[in-house]
């Protein structure tokens, strides 16, 4: 019986040991890990929505893609009737991705404050684009876990100028030391992370320079002249499964044959005879020649098959350009001309834009084919003010194509260029005269009536879990910058 | 323990004292198949002296001089008289009509029915080897009330889900915990975690089990009946004893054999009257049957080869589908070899079953070798004991879901195609490069042919126990359980584009499938400790019964997958086979849990009943602090008949009510505690990028926040209930009533990604499952050869989202499809509804459409319905005529919504007589509005007169018309024939001067047939492509179809 007993009492007391339950510590997962491979992280998230998903969407807003016609995936796209849904894994990549992953990055960085400089300019560049897909968003409560699980949102505007004082504020404590994290779009130049900033605070300010003034603010910076060169981008692709070009992976892997080229743009490249045609589409089989369809058109015009339309030539390794050295410039052309009322320079800067673009598209054709004497894109000095900003929007619309469609589509919703056609695709299709290349259709069947669309909806996801979503039912509000 | 010492010496002096005046009788009392009678009373004829049998039947009585008849007797069994002899072995018959006279309760121990204070359903192995399952659950699918069986998938080695009482967990398992022999079984379910892409389901652990190697299974619902199992009981418990060897007329050989035929039991209804094309307009090259009429004409069809065409009548090929499966053939065999000495016994069994499926080719097999020993032996006190089972199994799933699977391919066949025509592949038009259709489907005969997926699995398990007897009435036990299962799966698909001519028509299409191999090596242990000590035995009109007991149990997983896309080798199944970087992941899960526990058990004169049993638990996955939970639990019973008279006692032959209340609590899942980094994985939709990339590796902050303050879910669970016989057990009636409330449900609750997480584990909601539980048996007719029994079972469970956290919104989502139909838990209303988007309305109620007259999706979801039955009831008739009988099962569930795939591509294909509406042509939807945005911003609505064109017919139906993503939840109630079995034991005197004992032949049908109401005309409501729990229920997302399987069975004692 004795023995019984104190059998048992071992047993207990074993059980009592705690040590043998503690066994919860997951080896599956590190607990903590360093700046080194949270930023490489952070920039991937940005790629991913600023070069997949919004890269995705906006190439219909933009009327550079269509919804091919034997495939269905993006309907809802290109008939503005898409769900609350759109942006649900964008804002998760943004959130909980990429801005997550900086912010502890920022944290971690009180020895480092190039670590801090670099995740604050990252965090900057994205807000923005939240912002400018929709006007209000989750900002000075964000990120804080489950000590706030329902931030609220701010307005646009103050996020605008909440990422400018941030800029400001990390570089003022920059103290020269170089980065300890690993770097993929700078390789862990200071320097050029300072010349990118500078170039994302203009940015920034001409996106809000037609409800403010920031013309002081521009010229400072140009009179700085500290611009990174070259491009920007998350060249990090190879053609392989789970490593190539986001955009790529999903359209061209994952789904097929769901995008051929927009009658906008390819009426546009045939207008301007440009060479970039070719780089970005392929010849439709039917008529072998470059056919775009009409915006809204699939279900209009039934009888029309994939044969009928262009497809855009994409590649698994083209690198997600978060900043292009072709839209520096165009900015640069627009404020010489608005705010330095300076022609020549404005011309220069027009020019530098479109050869950058065609470096960056791998091209060695003599840009002055776009630009030389006598051709249609070629800068008129005469001529007025407003002509000229078309000129440079439509240029801008056409280097950002397939580049980066994302800034394309806020910059049109801000230049007001291409603008709006006052021919329908139906008289358009008819009577294809009526249409004067370099403009935007509205699209055939259209949810918003004969209106394009302006910003998304808020995304569901924060619409069921935070009751601090603003609510947006319109389709056609406008983004704080936006000019009435 | 010295005092209780002390008693029983003094009681063994006086029984020392007595027997000088009485002659002392021996003997042990079995029922019919051999089993020990515990518990049964043994009276001298004529007197009060009386004693019960013990646990092992046996029996020692003082018989007065003059006396020589003893009276045996127990509820539930014939009551027998036998004259006094030495050494007396009596047998007891059972009374059929109260099912499940002695039952394994928790821990193993057996005990009278009538002491049971809470609902346990006992069910014999015999039954479950008469129509020949190939798993231990199957077979009982619609017979025990409050237990929801169905077959996940028609595919042979499928998993099979087994709710007890409703759901009640929102994020963990649902499924019963398997004990077999007293040891806790891993019963892990491994199936495709998407459920929609290549989607495939081989089973879950407990399949490992021969069904012939089961004595007997006891079904334990409440919680006050798990308690004592701890947290992993909570669903419930299924308890298997398995045969042991037993003393032996022949030479304890048994041999079972079967044959079985699978055919198929339901496909959609298809329409015979529009042919290929889409728009109303022939193609030749569509995947769909919106072309024009059939009109009998020669058509030229499909891709055009070497400037040739194929060329047919335009007619319907009615059974074109129905005539591509073949029939299934299953055989399995099983042999068993037992004996048992006075000291010892022991048990060897092997079994094997093969089975190839309904498919044609062989992409769906089921292999599966059991091999089982046991045995045990006794010295002095110590009885010491063991078992081992080691079960193999090869499965072969033919893989489900969208894209290139072969029933997505099947499905979307033009009703005027021949597809066992399709088959030969030195047609050239059956090829991948010349089929007839270029559109996300190719040959079905391709894809199986092709495509590989396969499992293989070991699982040993099994135990070792001591148990040493210290006194008649007191032993202690101590048992090492077992359970190491290791399994392999292989998932290849070929790189199709490889295998074709760039120039062929459908290359271009093809060429994205690049072709993948997907390998798991999984590898999962589980071990437990226990240690019991067992007091047992009669005091005055007392029998008391005590046990304590302690547990440890560690459970380990591990697993590496490898995967990799882009095959260069076409249709070669290795990691090397590709240029990419493989994808590599590795898991390890380790948890460990220490249990205390007790109970203690009082009975009174064989009348009143207490049962007070309590477990503590410590447990590895919950923060230190919140480790250590308690629950207790309490049951009673009353067998009132034993206070009626006589007269009464005609009426009503037995009577007992139960009440019991229980708790059981439920740790965490492992690694839920803490916050964590991953490697950068980002999620793209279709497609992904994972790190490194170009030699950069990046961590990303874990997106599910740890929570350093769970705590255990609990369940509370309250359960009355009474057994009742009449007209001596010719009508019983067993009922039950349950409550049962699940709390602090723990789950990764959705945030607000703003919040920098996606969601956070918590400690949140409660849901409560009420219901009634019903059996009646009834025998109309017994005579002495013949007689017929009815068997009614009924369950009505009301489960209910009593709370979730207010930051959900009181929503919390189980399951949705991007943009289609979701199933929820939502606070008010019972665990699991619908929500879908339906048409938009105008306020009167009038669905509102476009300027092309098609209907507008509205932009709320509204709850379309609930996926629970209203009621469940079986039904069973058996007529036995000698030693023939006939029994009969029909499985009734009514009620719940499902969504289903099958119903919505063959909507979208044209192929259903569903959109054969208005014959295809133009209409206007009845009642319709235009909804128009007047210049002040208001809105008003306009009657439409638009008309939807006949070239936009299939465009309505593939939206599902009015009812849009509500129109692919349909409605799962069904009837099943679930089995007829027609079965003849051979009189033993024919075998009288044979070596045979016993020789039953049967012939069986399962699943027979299936009625559904009229609006489901697609599918076998009970299959699932999401798995065997909760999520399963969400619906099939074009799954194979299930089968009726009919064969035959002969079982031989030697």
């Amino acid at each position: 019986m004795k023995k019984i007993i104190i059998s048992i009492m071992l047993v207990v007391g074993l059980v009592s040991c705690n040590d043998y339950l503690d066994v919860n510590k997951d080896p599956n997962n590190p607990e903590t890990t360093t700046n080194e491979l949270l930023i490489p992280s952070g920039q991937a998230y940005i790629a991913a929505v600023v070069g997949g998903d919004l890269h995705n969407t906006a190439c219909f807003f933009s009327q550079y893609l269509e919804q091919a016609p034997e495939a269905n995936q993006y309907n809802t796209l290109c008939e503005y009737r898409f769900s609350t849904d759109l942006f649900n894994r964008s804002y998760s990549n943004i959130y909980a991705g990429a801005l997550k992953d900086l912010e502890t990055v920022r944290f971690q960085s009180d020895k480092n404050p190039s670590d801090y400089y670099v995740a604050t300019v990252l965090r900057a560049y994205i807000l923005q684009v939240v912002v400018d897909y929709l006007d209000k968003a989750p900002y000075t409560e964000a990120l804080q876990g489950n000590k706030n699980p329902m931030p609220k949102w701010d307005n646009g505007q103050d996020i605008y100028a909440g990422i400018l004082k941030e800029l400001d504020d990390a570089e003022a404590k920059l103290d020269g030391k170089s980065l300890i994290s690993a770097d993929v779009i700078l390789g862990k130049d200071v320097s050029k992370w300072v010349k990118f900033a500078n170039a994302l605070r203009l940015k920034i300010y001409m996106r809000a320079s037609n409800v403010q003034d920031n013309s002081a603010k521009i010229k400072a910076l140009i009179d700085e002249n500290n611009f990174f060169t070259g491009d920007v981008k998350f060249d990090m692709f190879s053609n392989e499964a789970n490593k190539r070009n986001p955009w790529y992976e999903t359209n061209f892997v994952k789904l097929a044959n769901n995008h051929v080229g927009s009658y906008p743009i390819i009426s546009y490249l045939k207008e301007t005879e440009d060479p970039r045609l070719p780089i970005l589409f392929k010849k439709a089989t039917g008529p072998a020649d470059y056919v775009g369809m009409l915006p809204g058109s699939k279900t209009r015009l039934t009888a029309n098959k994939n044969s009928a339309y262009s497809f855009p030539n994409a590649s698994a390794t083209v690198p997600v350009y978060f900043y292009t050295q072709s839209e520096l410039q165009l900015f640069l052309s627009e404020a010489y001309l608005r705010f330095y009322n300076n022609d020549t320079k404005a011309k220069e800067a027009y020019e530098a834009a479109i050869r950058a673009n065609f470096t960056t598209r791998g091209m060695s054709d003599d840009a002055s084919v776009i630009y030389g004497v006598g051709k249609l894109a070629a800068w008129n000095s005469g001529a007025g003010i407003d002509a000229k900003l078309k000129l440079i929007g439509t240029q801008k619309w056409v280097a950002l194509c397939m580049v980066n469609n994302t800034e394309a589509w806020s910059e049109i919703r801000r230049m007001g260029y291409p603008a709006l056609s006052t021919s329908t695709a139906s008289d358009i299709n008819s009577n294809p005269s009526v249409y004067k290349p370099g403009e935007l259709i509205c699209p055939w069947v259209n949810s918003l009536g004969n209106k394009l669309v302006k910003v998304l909806y808020y995304p569901s996801v924060a619409a069921n879990l935070n009751d601090n979503t603003p609510d947006r039912t319109d389709l056609t509000e406008k983004v704080w910058w936006e000019k009435n | 323990m010295k005092r209780v010492m002390l008693i029983l010496s003094c009681l063994f002096i006086s029984i020392g004292f007595i027997t000088a005046q009485t002659t002392r009788v021996t003997g042990v009392v079995v029922d019919n198949a051999g089993e020990p009678v515990i518990s049964a009373s043994v009276v001298v004829k004529g007197t009060t002296v009386g004693v019960a049998t013990d646990v092992d039947g046996g029996f020692s009585i003082n018989v007065p001089e003059g006396k020589n008849t003893l009276v045996f007797s127990l509820v539930g069994m014939k009551t027998v008289e036998a004259k006094v002899s030495q050494n007396m072995r009596v047998v007891m018959e059972n009374d059929e009509h109260i099912l499940g006279d002695v039952v394994v309760t928790a821990l193993g121990i057996k005990r009278s029915e009538k002491a049971i204070g809470y609902s346990a359903t006992s069910v014999s192995g015999d039954e479950l080897s008469k129509s020949r399952s190939a798993d231990v659950m199957s077979s009982l699918a619609g017979k025990v009330a409050g237990v929801q069986i169905s077959s996940s998938a028609g595919d042979p080695g499928s998993s099979k889900s087994v709710v007890i009482r409703g759901f009640s967990s929102l994020s963990g398992s649902n499924q019963p915990l398997y004990v077999v022999d007293g040891v806790p079984m891993t019963n892990n379910a491994t199936y495709a975690s998407d459920g929609l892409n290549s989607s495939y389901d081989f089973g879950n652990g407990a399949n490992a089990v021969n069904p012939d190697d089961v004595e007997s299974m006891t079904i334990l619902k409440g919680a006050a009946a798990t308690a004592l199992y701890g947290s992993r009981a909570s669903s419930g418990v299924i308890l298997i004893t398995t045969k042991s060897g037993k003393k032996q007329k022949g030479l304890g050989l048994e041999y079972n054999g079967g044959l079985q035929f699978a055919t198929i039991l339901r496909l959609p209804d298809f329409q015979n009257e529009y042919g290929m094309g889409w728009s109303g307009v022939q193609t030749y090259l569509e995947n769909g049957s919106w072309g024009p009429k059939f009109d009998g004409s020669m058509q030229l069809w499909g891709q055009v080869y070497n400037n040739s065409q194929k060329m047919k009548p335009y007619v319907a090929m009615k059974n074109n589908v129905k005539d591509f499966f073949d029939t299934g053939v299953r055989y399995s065999n099983s042999l068993s070899y037992n004996g048992a000495t006075d000291k010892s016994d022991y048990f060897v069994s092997f079994s094997q079953l093969s089975d190839d499926g309904l498919l044609p080719t062989d992409a769906d097999t089921y292999d599966k070798y059991t091999f089982s020993t046991r045995a045990s032996f006794k010295t002095g006190n110590l009885r010491i004991g063991g078992s081992v089972n080691f079960t193999t199994q090869e499965n072969r799933f033919a893989p489900t879901g969208q894209g290139l699977s072969m029933i997505n391919s099947l499905y979307q066949m033009p009703r005027d195609i021949s597809i066992i025509g399709l088959e030969d592949q030195s047609d050239p038009f059956n090829t991948l490069d010349y089929y007839y259709t270029p559109y996300g489907v190719t040959n079905p005969y391709i894809v199986l042919n092709s495509v590989q997926n396969r499992f293989l699995s070991d699982k040993l398990f099994g135990k070792v126990e001591a148990t040493y007897e210290f006194s008649k009435y007191f032993n202690a036990t101590y048992r090492l359980g077992f359970d190491s299962s290791n399994s392999e799966t292989k998932i290849g698909v070929p790189q199709y584009a490889k295998l074709m001519d760039p120039a062929s028509p459908n290359y271009a299409d093809m060429a994205k499938n690049e072709g993948s191999v997907y390998n798991v090596m999984d590898r999962r242990r589980e071990i437990n400790h226990d240690g019991l000590v067992t007091f047992d035995m009669p005091i005055g009109d007392f029998q008391i019964n005590a046990i304590a007991g302690v547990n440890i149990n560690e459970r380990r997983v591990s697993y590496q997958t490898a995967q990799v896309t882009g095959l260069d080798n076409p249709t070669w199944f290795h990691i090397s086979n590709s240029p990419s970087t493989p994808v590599v992941t590795e898991r390890l899960d380790l948890r460990r849990l220490v249990g205390v526990l007790g109970q203690a058990e009082v009975g009174y004169k064989n009348m009143l009943y207490a049962t007070l049993s309590a477990r503590n638990d410590w447990s590895s996955t919950l923060p230190v602090s919140n480790r250590s939970f308690f629950y207790p639990g309490v049951a009673t019973s009353f067998v009132f008949s034993e206070i009626l008279g006589e007269e009464a006692k005609k009426i009503v032959s037995f009577g007992k009510v139960r009440i019991a209340w229980g708790q059981t609590g439920k740790d965490a899942d492992v690694y839920m505690i803490d916050p964590y980094f991953t490697r950068t994985n980002v999620n793209l939709g279709f497609g992904n990028i994972i790190f490194p990339l170009k030699g950069v590796n990046a961590f990303t902050e874990g997106n599910v926040l740890g929570n350093p303050t769970l705590q255990p879910e609990i369940t509370t669970e309250f359960e009355v209930g009474a057994n009742v016989g009449f007209f001596n057990n010719r009508i019983t009636i067993d009922a039950a009533y349950y409550n049962r409330n699940s709390d602090k449900q723990i789950f990764s609750l959705d945030m607000d990604p703003a919040s920098g997480y996606s969601a956070q584990n918590m400690n949140l909601g409660k849901i409560s499952n009420k219901g009634v539980e019903l059996l009646v048996n009834v025998r109309p007719i017994e005579l002495r050869d013949f007689s017929w029994d009815i068997s009614w079972n009924f369950t009505k469970n009301n489960s209910k989202v009593v709370s979730l956290p207010e930051e959900l919104g009181g929503s919390s989502v189980i399951y949705a499809l991007t943009g289609g139909a979701g199933l929820y838990a939502e606070v008010g209303k019972p665990l699991g509804v619908f929500k879908a988007n339906r048409v938009e309305r105008d306020p009167q109620g009038n669905p509102v459409v476009d300027a092309y007259g098609m209907p507008i999706a509205s932009t709320e979801q509204e709850i379309i319905g609930d996926m629970n039955y209203d009621y469940e009831m079986g039904f069973s008739t058996t007529l036995k005529y000698k030693s023939v009988s006939l029994r009969a099962d029909l499985d009734i569930r009514q009620g719940g919504l499902m969504y289903s795939r099958t119903k919505d591509i063959n909507y979208f294909v044209g192929n259903v007589p569903q959109t054969l509406y208005n014959d295809r042509r133009t209409f206007i939807v009845p009642g319709s509005v235009q909804k128009v945005t007047n210049a002040d911003g208001s809105i008003s609505y306009v009657e439409n007169t638009s008309a939807i064109s006949s070239e936009k017919v299939y465009e309505y139906w593939g939206n599902g018309g009015l009812e849009k993503e509500a129109e692919w939840l349909i409605d799962k109630s069904y009837v099943k024939l679930r089995s007829i079995v027609l079965s003849w034991d051979l009189p033993k005197k024919w075998l009288k001067n044979t070596f045979l004992q016993d020789v039953n032949l049967s012939v069986f049908g399962n699943n027979l047939f299936v009625w559904t109401p009229k609006s489901n005309s697609f599918i076998d409501p009970e299959v699932t492509t999401f798995g065997n729990d909760l999520r399963g229920k969400y619906g099939e997302f074009s799954a194979n179809p299930t089968t009726r399987q009919f064969g035959f069975n002969v079982k031989v004692k030697f």
